[in-house]
């Protein structure tokens, strides 16, 4: 019995040990030196919530982020799954319980989830000024420090950039359609053969074709316009009317999913599909899930671009680690390997005039994509994320408009 | 003393199973009023008004009834068949392990199998194109994400139907029915007579309740409808869902509303079931 005391004793005093390195003051922590978060990190644990369906990301990830950190800094990172809207359940239950301190430090967001978790004061900061690799990030760049027409005001880190870009088969289409007008004639030719999912991606290829009908870019800039978005979805809604006979299914049905179109086209059921990381067709190429044939584009009256960041909760039980891990993620060594296409393809965050001549030749000397259009080539055709709200509401009248009709 | 130790069981039970989710419905309610949740705002019947404002919530009502009907309908009949079959040609004992497999399949898993199957770019699709019955796999007849629900019908039936034919075998056994039928067929009833007065009254009404519970679960259910079917008309937990996971997170209270009335609902059913002793298994 007295054995099992003396356990018992032992494993709380280690346990309080870790987590008395651990707690480093809610209060003072954006004021303590960096060193001094350094320090606090060494030793620790952090759990990070991400999407994790994208093999080449985990991969990334699992074989290179979690094993630098721990040779770096001698923290732990723990992934596990989960994203959107999970995570913004997630706060809200804490925060109704009353829970102040959590189980999961941080997690992987991009501008709804950003939206969302603001309105709910889920997030913590504004920390990103105080780590010091966001002297490489120019802030003023409103496709990094803008998301989705929200300034990030130092409560997310940037972590990539992309750019979403429809894929085609060049065998079957010879000639991809650049605008909305030409998709609907490309469509009543080709009837059956092109689709659009109802969920994230979708959306974004609808957001860009009403920002197109709006004027094209800055047209629905600045907080959501009710009767603006009255006018323009109206005529897009009847555009995408327009060829719903002709659509996949005729229309009557959309993928739930990007993985379901993504499979469709792989197996030839439709001719297009899209991705928000123009980088994703190199990947599915190398993986074979796209045939070689297989290229990217942007539409001519434009596609929309957004970074994706990394949050901390604001209940994370370790802040200071955290945020090490950010500052990591944002690191030119961090974004240079996260950049090569064969590794992941993303688009970095990182302002190349802010570095080293070394590092800037590093940069430039990334292998070229082979089936995804040059991040140059397509820069001026990149239009900003409008307001979450257009989303929210497309989401609803895409149902409403299209699908019911 | 002995009182005390006949309602602990009984206490212990209600806290395990009863409490939490009464505690997760007056929850629901709460939210859906507007008095319980972080976007909370007051005392409000908002919620339930959009909900009885529009046809959406009973439509997804309707339409999850309807295919729990139309898979139990089948299959109970392929059920009843089958175990009959087998008892009485065959022997259920060889053919056990077959209808076992269909239950140890996870329901995601057989969705997917049935989009590989049954889609348009799936096998009978490609097999029919290669044997040139079809100039294109388009032309393939559509039967998943289809406007009759094909294909949430047909992979709910494969796995009732093995859930009920093992249910239907265990049954037949223990009422004794191959020797009902030895004694009918003494006293010179044909095959008919034994099917119509004794086999089918015997396997419904022990079955029933079962059957009641797996249609509960077939009109709960989520991953086949949310694979296999459309976003209109959509099955009830799939619109629940939808209205807790997409974009407007002021949509949650209304998937609370949903959920509430849902569960209200059901219970409602049973209970009148129960009323009418639907849910034990005494044969009148």
């Amino acid at each position: 019995m007295k054995i099992v005391y003396l356990l018992i004793c032992i494993s709380l005093c280690l346990f309080s040990c870790k987590q008395e390195k651990k707690v480093l003051s809610e209060t003072n922590i954006l004021e303590t030196p960096w060193d001094t978060i350094l320090q606090y990190s060494e030793g620790t644990d952090v759990n990070l919530v991400m999407w994790q369906g994208d093999p080449f990301i985990n991969k990334y990830m699992d074989q290179y982020v979690v094993p630098t950190l721990k040779e770096k800094y001698n923290i732990d990172l723990n992934i596990s799954p989960g994203q959107g809207n999970d995570i913004v359940k997630m706060t809200m239950t804490s925060k109704e319980a009353g829970q102040t301190v959590g189980k999961i430090d941080m997690c992987w967001i991009n501008g709804e989830t950003f939206y969302q978790l603001r309105q709910t004061e889920g997030l913590f900061g504004p920390f990103v000024n105080k780590l010091p690799n966001s002297a490489y990030v120019n802030f003023e760049n409103p496709f990094i420090g803008i998301d989705f027409q929200q300034k990030i005001e130092g409560y997310e880190s940037p972590w990539g950039n992309v750019q979403s870009t429809l894929i085609y088969d060049t065998i079957k289409v010879p000639h991809p359609p650049t605008t909305l007008d030409e998709f609907i004639v490309f469509v009543k030719s080709n009837p059956g053969k092109f689709t659009i999912p109802y969920e994230f991606t979708g959306l974004t290829l609808l957001k860009s074709w009403l920002i197109a009908i709006a004027g094209g870019e800055g047209s629905l800039s600045g907080d959501f316009n009710e009767i603006k978005y009255q006018q323009y979805s109206s005529i897009l809604w009847n555009k995408i009317n327009e060829m719903k006979p002709y659509l996949w299914k005729k229309g009557n049905t959309f993928p739930n999913t990007l993985s379901q179109l993504h499979q469709m086209f792989s197996n030839g059921e439709v001719s297009f599909t899209m991705s928000n990381n123009d980088a994703e067709v190199d990947n599915k190429v190398l993986q074979k899930l796209f045939p070689e044939s297989s290229k990217a584009y942007v539409l001519s009256s434009g596609s929309i671009q957004n970074s994706h960041y990394m949050g901390i909760f604001f209940n994370a039980p370790n802040k200071a680690a955290s945020m090490v891990v950010c500052n990591f993620l944002m690191s030119a060594e961090a974004q240079y390997e996260k950049m090569k296409p064969e590794i992941w393809g993303d688009g970095t965050i990182i302002d190349l005039n802010k570095l080293s001549p070394d590092w800037q030749q590093k940069f430039e000397n990334i292998p070229t994509r082979k089936y995804a259009p040059k991040r140059s080539d397509i820069q001026q055709y990149a239009l900003m994320e409008i307001a979450p709200e257009y989303m929210i509401r497309m989401f609803d009248d895409f149902r409403k408009y299209v699908i019911e009709k | 003393m002995k009182n005390k130790f006949k309602i602990l069981p009984i206490l212990i039970f209600l806290t395990i199973t009863i409490l939490p989710l009464v505690a997760g419905l007056i929850y629901a309610l709460l939210n859906s009023i507007g008095l319980a949740g972080i976007l909370a705002d007051g005392f409000t019947l908002e919620n339930w008004r959009i909900i009885f404002g529009t046809n959406d919530f009973f439509q997804s009502i309707a339409y999850s009834v309807t295919i729990t009907l139309i898979v139990l309908f089948f299959a109970v009949i392929f059920a009843l068949i089958f175990c009959e079959f087998l008892q009485t040609k065959v022997g259920i004992s060889k053919f056990s392990l077959l209808f076992y497999i269909p239950l140890a399949t996870p329901l995601i898993v057989a969705g997917f199998l049935t989009y590989q199957i049954l889609g348009q770019s799936g096998l009978f699709s490609r097999i029919a194109y290669n044997l040139h019955l079809i100039k294109d796999t388009s032309q393939f007849p559509d039967m998943v994400n289809d406007a009759f629900s094909i294909g949430i019908v047909f992979t709910h039936v494969l796995i009732s139907t093995s859930f009920f034919t093992i249910h239907f075998t265990n049954v037949f056994r223990n009422e004794n029915i191959s020797q009902l039928k030895v004694l009918s067929k003494t006293l010179g009833a044909g095959n008919g007579y034994y099917r119509r007065k004794i086999y089918l009254p015997i396997m419904l009404s022990k079955a029933t309740p079962t059957i009641i519970l797996y249609g509960i679960f077939i009109l709960g259910s989520y991953e086949l409808p949310m694979l296999l079917g459309r976003q209109e008309p959509q099955m009830i937990s799939v619109a629940i869902a939808q209205k807790f996971q997409k974009y407007n997170i002021f949509d949650v209270p209304i998937a609370y509303c949903m959920a509430f009335i849902y569960t209200i609902l059901v219970s409602t059913v049973l209970f009148i079931l129960y009323k009418r002793k639907m849910l034990n298994n005494e044969v009148d």
